[in-house]
């Protein structure tokens, strides 16, 4: 039986770089088979599944070697479009994919490309809805990161290819939608679908995956599944004293925000205290970012006042030395042209290097932040907000595309942070693995309110929530 | 954008033709004292044809900016009549394009499709329609982050790095996205989910513009 995908000895490098990223790759997807590719952030895990859709070396060019298959027929001589007929792709970044203003144009967008007949496309349309929880008639402009990230992998999933190439599609989804696109996408394997992912939260995919595959030094090495399985399954562990502060630093009295007819927040009443860290969890879509913006000063309430005790005018830039806010998307914040100076922009000599140390960023100093992985590019985004040393640290999923490794390492440098400057921390995370580590205390948000509030057993229970939702 | 469609668009060949129409006889009486009635009898149209309300966001943005043009215009040339005239140029570009600024992207994308017109064309002008706000959302975004970051608008790298990097990994990140999604500029068959249909609404509106033009043409 032909294999949907294969790789003969197949090396790749950078037309700009000196060494080649992936060295004499041998691999086999079959059809009927959910196959997951992991590795640390750079390894070149994106650019192994850009080289079999195509985008390398059409879009990114490039010196290859071996020999790549797709579907039994050899990749060498079909166009990027021609493979898009064969492989469905869900790249990363769903923000800057999105070309409709409405959902149900965005789902029927690839299947207009393949020639599917109006009446096929609405049945998909509707299908693919139902199944990832999408409205169709919704714009896309007020979707959620998580939904946004449902909607181009719906997209994908709408066009019916029977090879699927996903990049990190578990990308700001919540435990219970991470968990039901992996049911989804074991369902497809179970039709004789192929499924090759690319994600770090091994802990969440390995369960569906038949074979675990790791880019190490630019090779692919098949690991044991249930190794792995447990080694990502720890939690990390807290290395701060849990403490309730007892002075109010950010209060806020029944906080409201709309968009047009929307309402995203409502009646919401929270206190965040001095040198304590809270953990703000819940759905995609239940409006924490724009709780955390709110608490930034970045957007202004449009019902109900949030009162600080900063002694400074609101998102003023005094403000702004003593409030750090985190942006999900890294990019927006980098601007100096090495790592080394990005973090000297926010902090003296000895913090500088202090935080490249403590980030893992030492070999990355004198790269330019914007050349770097996404994975990367958050780090280094975390270390240069954190090098101000801010009273209120604000983070907004500083987890998303961090291997266990670097995820345990950056888990414990804020709270190394935390312990030594007291800084007050506000962290957003999807990820059950660092939660309770960073998490003195928890606010639990569903439908834009306060749902429960407490210390970080609460955790626990949210989790278990969000599966038995499921 | 989306701000100012509205629920019932009119075909998009028809938004097309009467803003390029209304132009040019708008420009055509600038200079008269028609020119002011010409405006209302517009206003009244779109009105009539569900535009009012986007027609008075559109003034509240294009008045301020025609009394700046006239302003310059008068200190440049010194002569009220000209900075007039002036003022009612920039304000008629915005009332022209009333019905094409409430047309959503994709029903032109889809009926250039139809009429067959080439894809990389449809898709073309889909993506530059979609990337003006996206390069205002961009631009508005890294002002705030540079506000997050305590950077002055001095620092003119804070700004210009991350809007040149996001606009150049947003339009590499959609055109990767337009391949993988079976997009080509070949001539594969392509189909249209929804089809934009010419519809009674679109030619009463056409014959109230040609009775409109009509009308000018004979007042002046």
């Amino acid at each position: 039986m032909k294999n949907a995908a294969q790789l003969k000895g197949y090396s790749f490098k950078y037309d700009e770089a000196g060494d080649y990223i992936l060295k004499n790759c041998d691999f086999a997807l079959k059809y009927g088979e959910l196959c997951v590719l992991s590795g640390l952030s750079g390894e070149g895990k994106t650019t192994l599944l850009s080289s079999i859709n195509g985008i390398i070396p059409y879009n990114i060019p490039g010196v290859q070697e071996g020999e790549i298959l797709i579907d039994g027929q050899s990749a060498r001589e079909m166009h990027m479009h021609e493979r898009a007929r064969l492989v469905g792709s869900v790249l990363q970044n769903a923000d800057s994919q999105i070309f409709h203003s409405k959902v149900c144009d965005e789902l029927a967008f690839g299947c207009e490309n393949l020639n599917f007949a109006p009446g096929e496309i609405k049945g998909k349309v509707a299908e693919i809805c139902s199944l990832l929880e999408l409205s169709p008639s919704a714009g896309t402009k007020v979707l959620s990161g998580g939904q946004k990230q449902r909607l181009i992998t719906g997209a994908t999933l709408a066009m019916g290819q029977k090879i699927l190439m996903l990049d990190e599609p578990l990308a700001n989804l919540d435990t219970a939608g991470s968990m039901h696109l992996l049911g989804i996408l074991r369902g497809l394997v179970c039709k004789g679908y192929a499924v090759l992912l690319v994600e770090h939260r091994l802990d969440m995919v390995i369960p569906y995956a038949d074979r675990v595959l790791e880019l190490e030094n630019g090779g692919l090495v098949e690991r044991n599944r249930d190794d792995l399985l447990y080694g990502n399954l720890k939690r990390i562990e807290g290395i701060c004293q849990n403490r309730t502060g007892e002075e109010t630093l950010l209060s806020a009295k029944c906080l409201g925000y709309r968009i047009k007819e929307q309402e995203i927040l409502r009646s919401l009443d929270l206190e965040i205290f001095a040198g304590e860290r809270v953990v703000i969890l819940g759905e995609n879509g239940c409006g924490k970012t724009t709780l955390l913006r709110l608490l930034a000063g970045l957007l202004r309430p449009t019902e109900g006042i949030i009162k600080h005790s900063f002694g400074v005018k609101t998102a003023s830039k005094k403000w702004f030395k003593k409030v750090g806010y985190v942006y999900q998307e890294p990019s927006y914040q980098l601007f100096m042209p090495t790592v080394a100076e990005e973090l000297r922009y926010a902090a003296d000599d000895s913090w500088r290097s202090r935080c490249l140390r403590a980030f893992s960023l030492e070999s990355l100093a004198a790269k330019h932040p914007q050349s770097l992985s996404e994975g990367q590019k958050r780090r280094v985004s975390i270390a240069a907000v954190s090098a101000g040393a801010p009273e209120l640290l604000l983070l907004d999923e500083p987890t998303v595309g961090q291997d266990f490794e670097n995820l345990e390492n950056m888990v414990t440098t804020l709270n190394k942070i935390h312990e030594e400057t007291g800084n007050t921390m506000v962290t957003i995370t999807h990820d059950y693995r660092c939660a309770e580590a960073l998490a003195d205390r928890v606010i639990w948000i569903r439908d834009g309110r306060v749902f429960r509030k407490g210390d970080n057993r609460l955790i626990e229970d949210y989790f278990k929530a969000n599966i038995e939702a499921r | 954008m989306d701000r100012i469609q509205v629920k019932n668009p009119l075909y998009p060949l028809v938004c097309l033709g009467s803003a390029i129409a209304l132009l040019v006889g708008g420009l055509m009486c600038a200079k008269q004292t028609v020119f002011p009635f010409f405006v209302l009898m517009v206003c009244l149209l779109y009105a009539l044809f569900g535009l009012g309300k986007v027609t008075a966001k559109c003034f509240m943005v294009f008045i301020p900016v025609s009394i700046v043009f006239a302003l310059f215009s008068f200190l440049l040339q010194r002569d009220l009549v000209t900075a007039v005239q002036m003022a009612c140029r920039v304000l008629l570009i915005g009332l022209s394009a009333v019905p094409m600024v409430t047309l959503p992207a994709v029903n032109l994308t889809r009926c250039l499709t139809q009429l067959g017109c080439p894809r990389i064309i449809a898709l073309g002008m889909l993506i530059a329609i979609r990337f003006v706000p996206v390069i205002g959302d961009e631009v508005r975004r890294v002002c705030e982050a540079m506000r997050t970051r305590s950077v002055g608008m001095s620092v003119y790298r804070a700004f210009i790095v991350p809007v040149m990097m996001r606009v150049i990994n947003i339009s590499e990140t959609m055109s990767l996205s337009l391949e993988t999604r079976a997009f080509s500029i070949g001539d594969e068959p392509t189909s249209v989910s929804e089809r934009v249909t010419f519809r009674l609404r679109d030619g009463l509106y056409c014959v109230s513009c040609v009775l409109l033009l009509a009308g000018l043409a004979v007042a002046i």
